[in-house]
């Protein structure tokens, strides 16, 4: 970004001075607040803190509002409870990805958590597939998104907020209050360490925020990134583009036994097709581009979707796009000038994989 | 509001640590475990080969001679209920005011791969202590025999009975120790609860205690041992073996027991844990007691006896309560044993580490959690001397929502439109082809019991109109009924077991439990109120709508679902009846089907099963009643067919069976169901008036005379025999 566009977040003003800004989708965000080792090694290690500044908060409401949700996304939401979050896709009638949103099961209908900076083309669209008895209201200027993600965020959780929430169910959401404030907390996150989100208020999150920088490290968007490439988890705005569901690995993101969504036809016949498959790969020094090719003996098999340098790998880290009968771990394929060998994610073994709640 | 004080008079154990109470209290405070090494050669296939077993001789000993040929569970079973009330000198009980409680998990096998009825056991005791009362068995897993005890305080507080007998029994089955083995569950030495936490050992064993009223024990000299000051019932709602982590719904529990019994956390003087040693439930239970005690709950001791016995699943929480009686009794606390110098130094809360404790108490509470997400915890108490008290509440209970989920139909509009058009269906199976009442990710994994509950449950649900907020769902109660749970998981776990003890079928364990099938109602719906398991046979449904009941007068619930559940040879069926506060329905604009107006329970003992339904009908002043629904007046109940003819020559007369077959369970719910139907719809199917019939017969539907009310008949031939009085509103 330049330093004249105006970051968005309403927290911006308790950011480091270090902190760098840069334009995700439609929103600008911190990237990082200090140095990405420290912020990355709090996501694997110790705890991190997020301002999810950004992501469109979308409720759907009204009478019909899971007979609209469940048309609108691709996982089956008809049983989703007022305590029950879960992750789905939402598609285009063509298969095409408009985004990926975390689905809040809400007393009245959902509230849909989309990706950073997509909201607008989300919102639209949902107001497009928007019938009677529904109303689509944009929530995101009024509340605010909090994170915690890290194997002892679980501990920053206990100080914070309430211990017992800490072992909350995986995909659990509580309505709760803090220091007098009713927020919104949920047992989910995307890089596969412990994580929780906060749905407050946007005065109550600047008081949450103030506190939990004091227990946790505040991280930004690359290390966020980076630790959710690591686990396979989609990243939209470097991965759908170009790709059908199928192509990007992302099937577990819709139900094609529900009866009907939203571009089912078109998944159903990605699924049937011989489409390229997304597989992740390391290896080399340089991080490539998106686009360059991956070859095999000289011959062209697909090209690069995304890379970055890993911290934890020590190297590069990124996903191919390719013929699906090399799509598995363990081939070697030559991306650029350098030699990288094929994975099975995740890529890096989350260390609260390892580590109980206590 | 103070109820009637209910007291325990007598207690009796059987178990690895002692053959009788006395036994059992000296090896508690010796730190004397009775868990060794698994004698039977058949358990060599484990690697985990430690149990709380029971002598032969500790069992034979104290039986005649007669007695010694019945099945394990049963000698258990009669050696502690007999202990018991020899303890309390009971005298001359009239049979008919003496019931009879017991928690039981495991179905007895009858041999060639079959199994008794879960209620066989019940019988068996009841017979020979003449007690003829109210005769439930509580299957909620390891919860069974702690839920008993509250139940049993129930009975009493109803007044249908004066005395009850509660307790628990489980003996140490192969199979359930090759499911335990599968789930890793097992330690592989000596348990150590709250310290190693390494895993459980399994054991056996029984435990009774009498419950009386407080005032009738003094007034015939009787020395009250402890008051059951209150109980709490609740549903984790979580998963299907593992406890929830958060400790939601073991807190509720203790919180609701706490509730019942009119004191605080802080009241509170000896916990007597779950404690079964699993890494799961250790860590969970240390959730719920820094939840409910706060700052308090390392100051709180708290004991896990099953370090000593081993976990007796449907007797574990009878022994608990026995454990926790004479605790209060000797003013000491029976330790945890297992504990290492360093694990008494570092651990967190006070678990009474290898040696006993003399402690001033005067509050016990008791915990016990199980498969199936079900959680109960007592409140026992120092008695006092006699006091005023209030009679229970009445309360206008209402059926507001009905969910069939039958061959003959799914749903009530088809099985109106059936029973209109005059349709049979023997057994089968209902179809639930393309439609799914639970996510489909946890659907598919389903088996075939849950299916019908959970889409009876559902159809209920809707059909009486609810919207609940998840407030609202954290009180609305479950009571499941079933005569014997899911036969198709039990087959198919008892099968892989066959074929090797080492690769059971680990899914089909979880739904051996009688309870599976009403936690998965509980998790699919969200609901977390009072629950339990009901399985008397066809009388199941009943009795558990006497429990749903009970549970709405004693303030307990707003709104409880009754789900009945069975298989049989080529068929299978659920039904479900919202059973529900008047006034909460009138609140939300309910139109309910049928007031409950009354419902009475006798358990036969001998012959004489015709005056047993006579005088159940003549008690809740049902001779004039519009119409009788008859159990099994259609599948050859010559007792039920004799005591209608001769009580109630000119009501009108129908029942399910004649519609469906035997389902067992479902055929009492049906039962109710067709009931409520007739008052507030006026669809009933005329079966076969009084014609003998073997089997399904021709039905026509009268256009009847409107019904106002309607008796419906439970049975279960040569166990119990139940009325319900369903009137309209």
């Amino acid at each position: 970004m330049t330093q004249t566009e105006t970051p968005t977040s309403r927290l911006h003003a308790a950011y480091p001075e270090s902190t760098v800004y840069g334009a995700v989708g439609d929103a600008v965000v911190a990237l990082r607040f200090s140095e990405i080792e420290d912020e990355y090694d709090a996501i694997r290690n110790r705890s991190a803190v997020f301002d999810l500044a950004g992501t469109p908060l979308i409720e759907i409401s009204g009478s019909g509002a899971n007979d609209v949700a469940q048309r609108i996304l691709g996982r089956d939401v008809e049983f989703l409870t007022a305590e029950r979050c879960m992750t789905s896709l939402v598609l285009e009638t063509d298969g095409t990805v408009v985004d990926q949103v975390e689905v809040w099961g809400r007393e009245d209908g959902l509230l849909l958590a989309g990706s950073v900076g997509a909201g607008e083309r989300l919102l639209e669209h949902l107001r497009s597939e928007a019938a009677d008895r529904v109303t689509i209201t944009d929530r995101t200027g009024e509340l605010a998104l909090l994170a915690f993600e890290g194997p002892y965020a679980w501990g920053v959780v206990g100080r914070l907020i309430d211990g017992e929430l800490a072992a909350l169910p995986f995909e659990s959401i509580v309505d709760a209050t803090w220091e007098g404030e009713d927020i919104v907390f949920a047992r989910t996150g995307s890089t596969a360490e412990y994580g929780y989100k906060i749905l407050a208020s946007a005065e109550a999150a600047e008081k949450l925020w103030a506190r939990a920088t004091e227990e946790a490290t505040p991280a930004g968007y690359e290390a966020l990134e980076l630790a959710m490439l690591e686990v396979r988890q989609p990243i939209v705005r470097a991965e759908a583009t170009g790709a059908n569901v199928v192509e990007m690995g992302a099937g577990w993101l819709v139900d094609i036994t529900k009866d009907d969504f939203v571009g089912k036809d078109a998944v159903q016949a990605a699924f049937a097709a011989e489409t390229r498959r997304t597989i992740g790969f390391s290896g080399g020094s340089a991080v490539p581009e998106a686009g360059t090719e991956v070859t095999v003996d000289g011959e062209a098999v697909g090209e690069v979707v995304h890379a970055v340098h890993s911290l934890a790998l020590g190297t590069t880290l990124g996903l191919a796009r390719i013929a699906p009968d090399l799509a598995a771990a363990g081939l070697t394929l030559t991306v650029g000038d350098a030699e990288v060998r094929t994975l099975t994610s995740p890529y890096v073994t989350p260390k609260s994989w390892s580590t109980p709640i206590i | 509001m103070v109820l009637r004080p209910v007291v325990i008079t007598g207690v009796g154990v059987i178990c690895a640590a002692g053959r009788d109470a006395d036994e059992f209290w000296r090896s508690l405070v010796a730190g004397e475990s009775g868990i060794s090494a698994v004698r039977d050669e058949r358990f060599a296939a484990f690697e985990a080969r430690f149990a709380g077993q029971v002598p032969d001789a500790w069992i034979d000993d104290q039986l005649p001679v007669a007695e010694r040929e019945l099945d394990r569970t049963a000698k258990l079973a009669l050696v502690a209920a007999r202990q018991s009330v020899t303890h309390a000198g009971l005298g001359d009980t009239p049979a008919e005011r003496f019931g009879l409680v017991l928690g039981k998990c495991q179905a007895t096998p009858a041999g060639d791969g079959a199994y008794q009825p879960m209620h066989a056991t019940a019988d068996t005791v009841a017979a020979r202590i003449s007690a003829a009362g109210p005769r439930i068995l509580v299957s909620t897993a390891c919860a069974a025999g702690g839920n008993a005890v509250g139940l049993a305080r129930d009975k009493i507080l109803t007044g249908e009975a004066d005395v009850v007998l509660a307790g628990g029994v489980d003996p140490l089955l192969f199979g359930t120790y090759a499911g335990f083995a599968g789930l890793q569950a097992l330690s592989a030495g000596p348990c150590a609860p709250y310290s190693r936490s390494e895993g459980l050992n399994l054991g056996e064993g029984a435990a009774f205690v009498v419950v009386e009223p407080l005032d009738a024990a003094l007034a015939r000299g009787a020395q009250p041992l402890a008051e059951v000051a209150g109980y709490g019932l609740s549903a984790d709602a979580y998963h299907a073996t593992a406890p929830d982590p958060t400790g939601r719904g073991g807190t509720s529990a203790v919180r609701r027991a706490l509730v019942d019994a009119g004191l605080t956390a802080d009241d509170v003087d000896y916990v007597n844990g779950h404690g079964t040693g699993t890494p799961a439930n250790d860590a969970m239970e240390k959730k719920v007691m820094r939840t409910v005690f706060g700052e308090r709950a390392a100051s709180v001791p708290t004991s896990s006896i099953k370090s000593f016995i081993g976990h007796t699943l449907g007797a574990a929480g009878a022994v608990e309560a026995v454990a926790s009686v004479l605790a209060l009794r000797n003013g000491t606390a029976p330790p945890t044993i297992g504990f290492s110098d360093e694990d008494a130094a570092t651990a967190t809360l006070d678990f009474v580490p290898n040696a006993p404790r003399e402690l001033d108490m005067d509050v016990v509470v008791s915990n016990n959690y199980a498969f199936g997400g079900n959680n109960a915890s007592l409140v026992l108490r120092k008695p006092g001397p006699a006091r005023d008290f209030e009679p229970l509440p009445e309360a206008e209970v209402v059926v507001t929502g009905l969910g069939p989920v039958l061959g003959l139909g799914v749903g009530v509009d088809e099985l109106t439109a059936a029973l209109a058009e005059g349709r049979t269906a023997a057994g089968g199976h209902p179809s639930l082809e393309g439609r799914t009442f639970a996510p489909r990710s946890v659907w598919r994994h389903m088996n075939r019991l849950s299916r019908t509950a959970i889409a009876a449950s559902r159809l209920a649900w809707d059909d009486a109109g609810l919207k609940l907020g998840r407030a609202g769902l954290e009180n609305v109660g479950v009571v499941f009924a079933t005569a014997a749970g899911s036969i198709e998981s039990t087959a198919g776990f008892d099968e892989s077991v066959l074929a090797n003890p080492n690769k059971p079928a680990v899914l089909s364990f979880s739904n051996v439990v009688l309870n599976a099938t009403g936690g998965a109602v509980c998790q699919t719906l969200g609901l977390r109120g009072v629950t339990t398991t009901i399985c008397n046979g066809n009388a199941s449904a009943s009795v558990a709508l006497d429990c749903a009941v009970e549970a709405v007068r004693c303030g307990k619930a707003d709104v409880v679902l009754v789900v009945a559940a069975d298989e049989v040879a080529g068929g299978s069926g659920s039904v479900c009846l919202v059973v529900e506060s008047a006034a909460h329905s009138a609140a939300r604009g309910g139109v309910p089907y049928a007031r409950v107006r009354g419902s009475t329970h006798a358990s036969v003992i001998g012959a004489g099963e015709q005056q047993l339904i006579e005088h159940g009908i003549g008690a809740l002043n049902a001779r004039s009643a519009d119409l009788v629904v008859g159990s099994g007046a259609h599948v050859g109940d010559e007792s039920e067919r004799a005591a209608v003819t001769a009580t109630m020559p000119g009501a009108q007369l129908a029942g399910s069976a004649a519609v469906t077959g035997d389902l067992r369970s479902v055929t009492g719910a049906l039962d109710l169901a067709l009931g409520a139907l007739a008052i507030r719809d006026g669809a009933v199917p005329d079966a076969v008036r009084r014609e003998p019939a073997a089997g399904v017969g021709e039905v026509s539907v009268v256009g009847v005379a409107p019904v106002s009310t309607a008796v419906v008949l439970g049975s279960s031939p040569g166990s119990v025999r139940g009325a319900t009085l369903l009137g309209a509103v």
